[in-house]
């Protein structure tokens, strides 16, 4: 190929952002540009990815492998990515597909389906059933009070992981219904059923922390 | 607006997700119960408690530097 040829395919649209495999050559200065604009991208949100691939993997060292395959995997069709669009969301779309897809080849389990709704509010009407023992002024509060950063942690890895995506991207990470949804390839009301159920199976693992410092403290 | 229906929306309300005439609704019903006042507090703190619990934590240091390395090669 000429010079003048590869000139006029960086000229040309869409220069949404140059990449490394199918895009098109480039020139050593754009690609440094790229490969700059690309490793700011990745630090910026890397504490992020770091936090999600810890809670779905439940093990650092394989946390630390998943985000070098989402960086891989996200410097590859860096091209495609269009700039303004939300790098944190296409970066924990990357993240969740390379989970599940691991998660599919190395597990024996099915996959959890959605199931129906079931009590939202476990742990305030288990909270308030332990009022009637507690001789405390605000009981319901003091549960929370009682649950250790561990242990929130560990309720968490505890549910299967469809729902502690679910969860993860929305109390965590702050993403809305439809982002979710289209990290997770899912219409926004199964975002909305997991979180539901989700929400529920973590409240009923917190409960098994707080019950018995609650009604021992109630005594 | 009952409890039951506010109990219904109340998380779609905490997730910010609830359009403006609902949201007014459900925002005056909690000021006027209170034991679905005092849930929604709860369900709130809940998850603060449950963001602070994850948000300490940072991708490590040998992390940082093994991801920086393979960008060099790039």
């Amino acid at each position: 190929m000429s010079p003048e040829s590869e000139e006029v395919r960086q000229g040309n649209p869409p220069p949404a952002g140059p990449g490394l495999d199918a895009a098109p050559p480039l020139s050593a200065a754009a690609r440094a540009e790229a490969r700059a604009r690309f490793e700011q991208s990745i630090t910026e949100h890397l504490d992020s990815l770091y936090r999600s691939a810890l809670r779905l993997t439940r093990n650092r060292a394989s946390a630390e492998d998943l985000v070098q395959e989402v960086m891989l995997k996200a410097w590859r069709s860096f091209h495609t990515f269009q700039a303004g669009s939300n790098v944190r969301a296409w970066l924990h779309r990357i993240l969740m597909n390379a989970f599940f897809d691991n998660y599919r080849k190395h597990t024996r389990e099915p996959e959890v389906v959605d199931q129906e709704n079931v009590g939202d509010f476990y742990l305030y009407e288990k909270a308030r059933e332990g009022a009637a023992l507690s001789a405390s002024g605000n009981p319901e509060a003091e549960v929370l009070d009682q649950v250790m950063d561990a242990e929130v942690r560990e309720s968490l890895e505890a549910l299967p992981p469809q729902f502690r995506a679910a969860i993860l991207l929305a109390d965590i990470e702050g993403f809305s219904y439809k982002e979710i949804a289209e990290i997770l390839g899912v219409p926004v009301g199964t975002v909305m059923s997991r979180l539901s159920r989700g929400r529920h199976l973590l409240q009923r693992e917190l409960w098994e922390f707080a019950k018995d410092r609650h009604f021992v403290r109630g005594d | 607006m009952d409890c039951e229906k506010a109990l219904e929306k109340l998380w779609q309300f905490l997730d910010k997700e609830l359009d403006g005439e609902s949201s007014t609704e459900l925002q005056r019903h909690l000021e006027e119960c209170r034991h679905c006042f005092s849930l929604a507090e709860f369900e709130q703190r809940l998850r603060a408690m449950v963001r602070r619990s994850c948000t300490g934590e940072h991708a490590p240091p040998e992390l940082k530097e093994r991801l920086s390395k393979l960008i060099r090669l790039f």
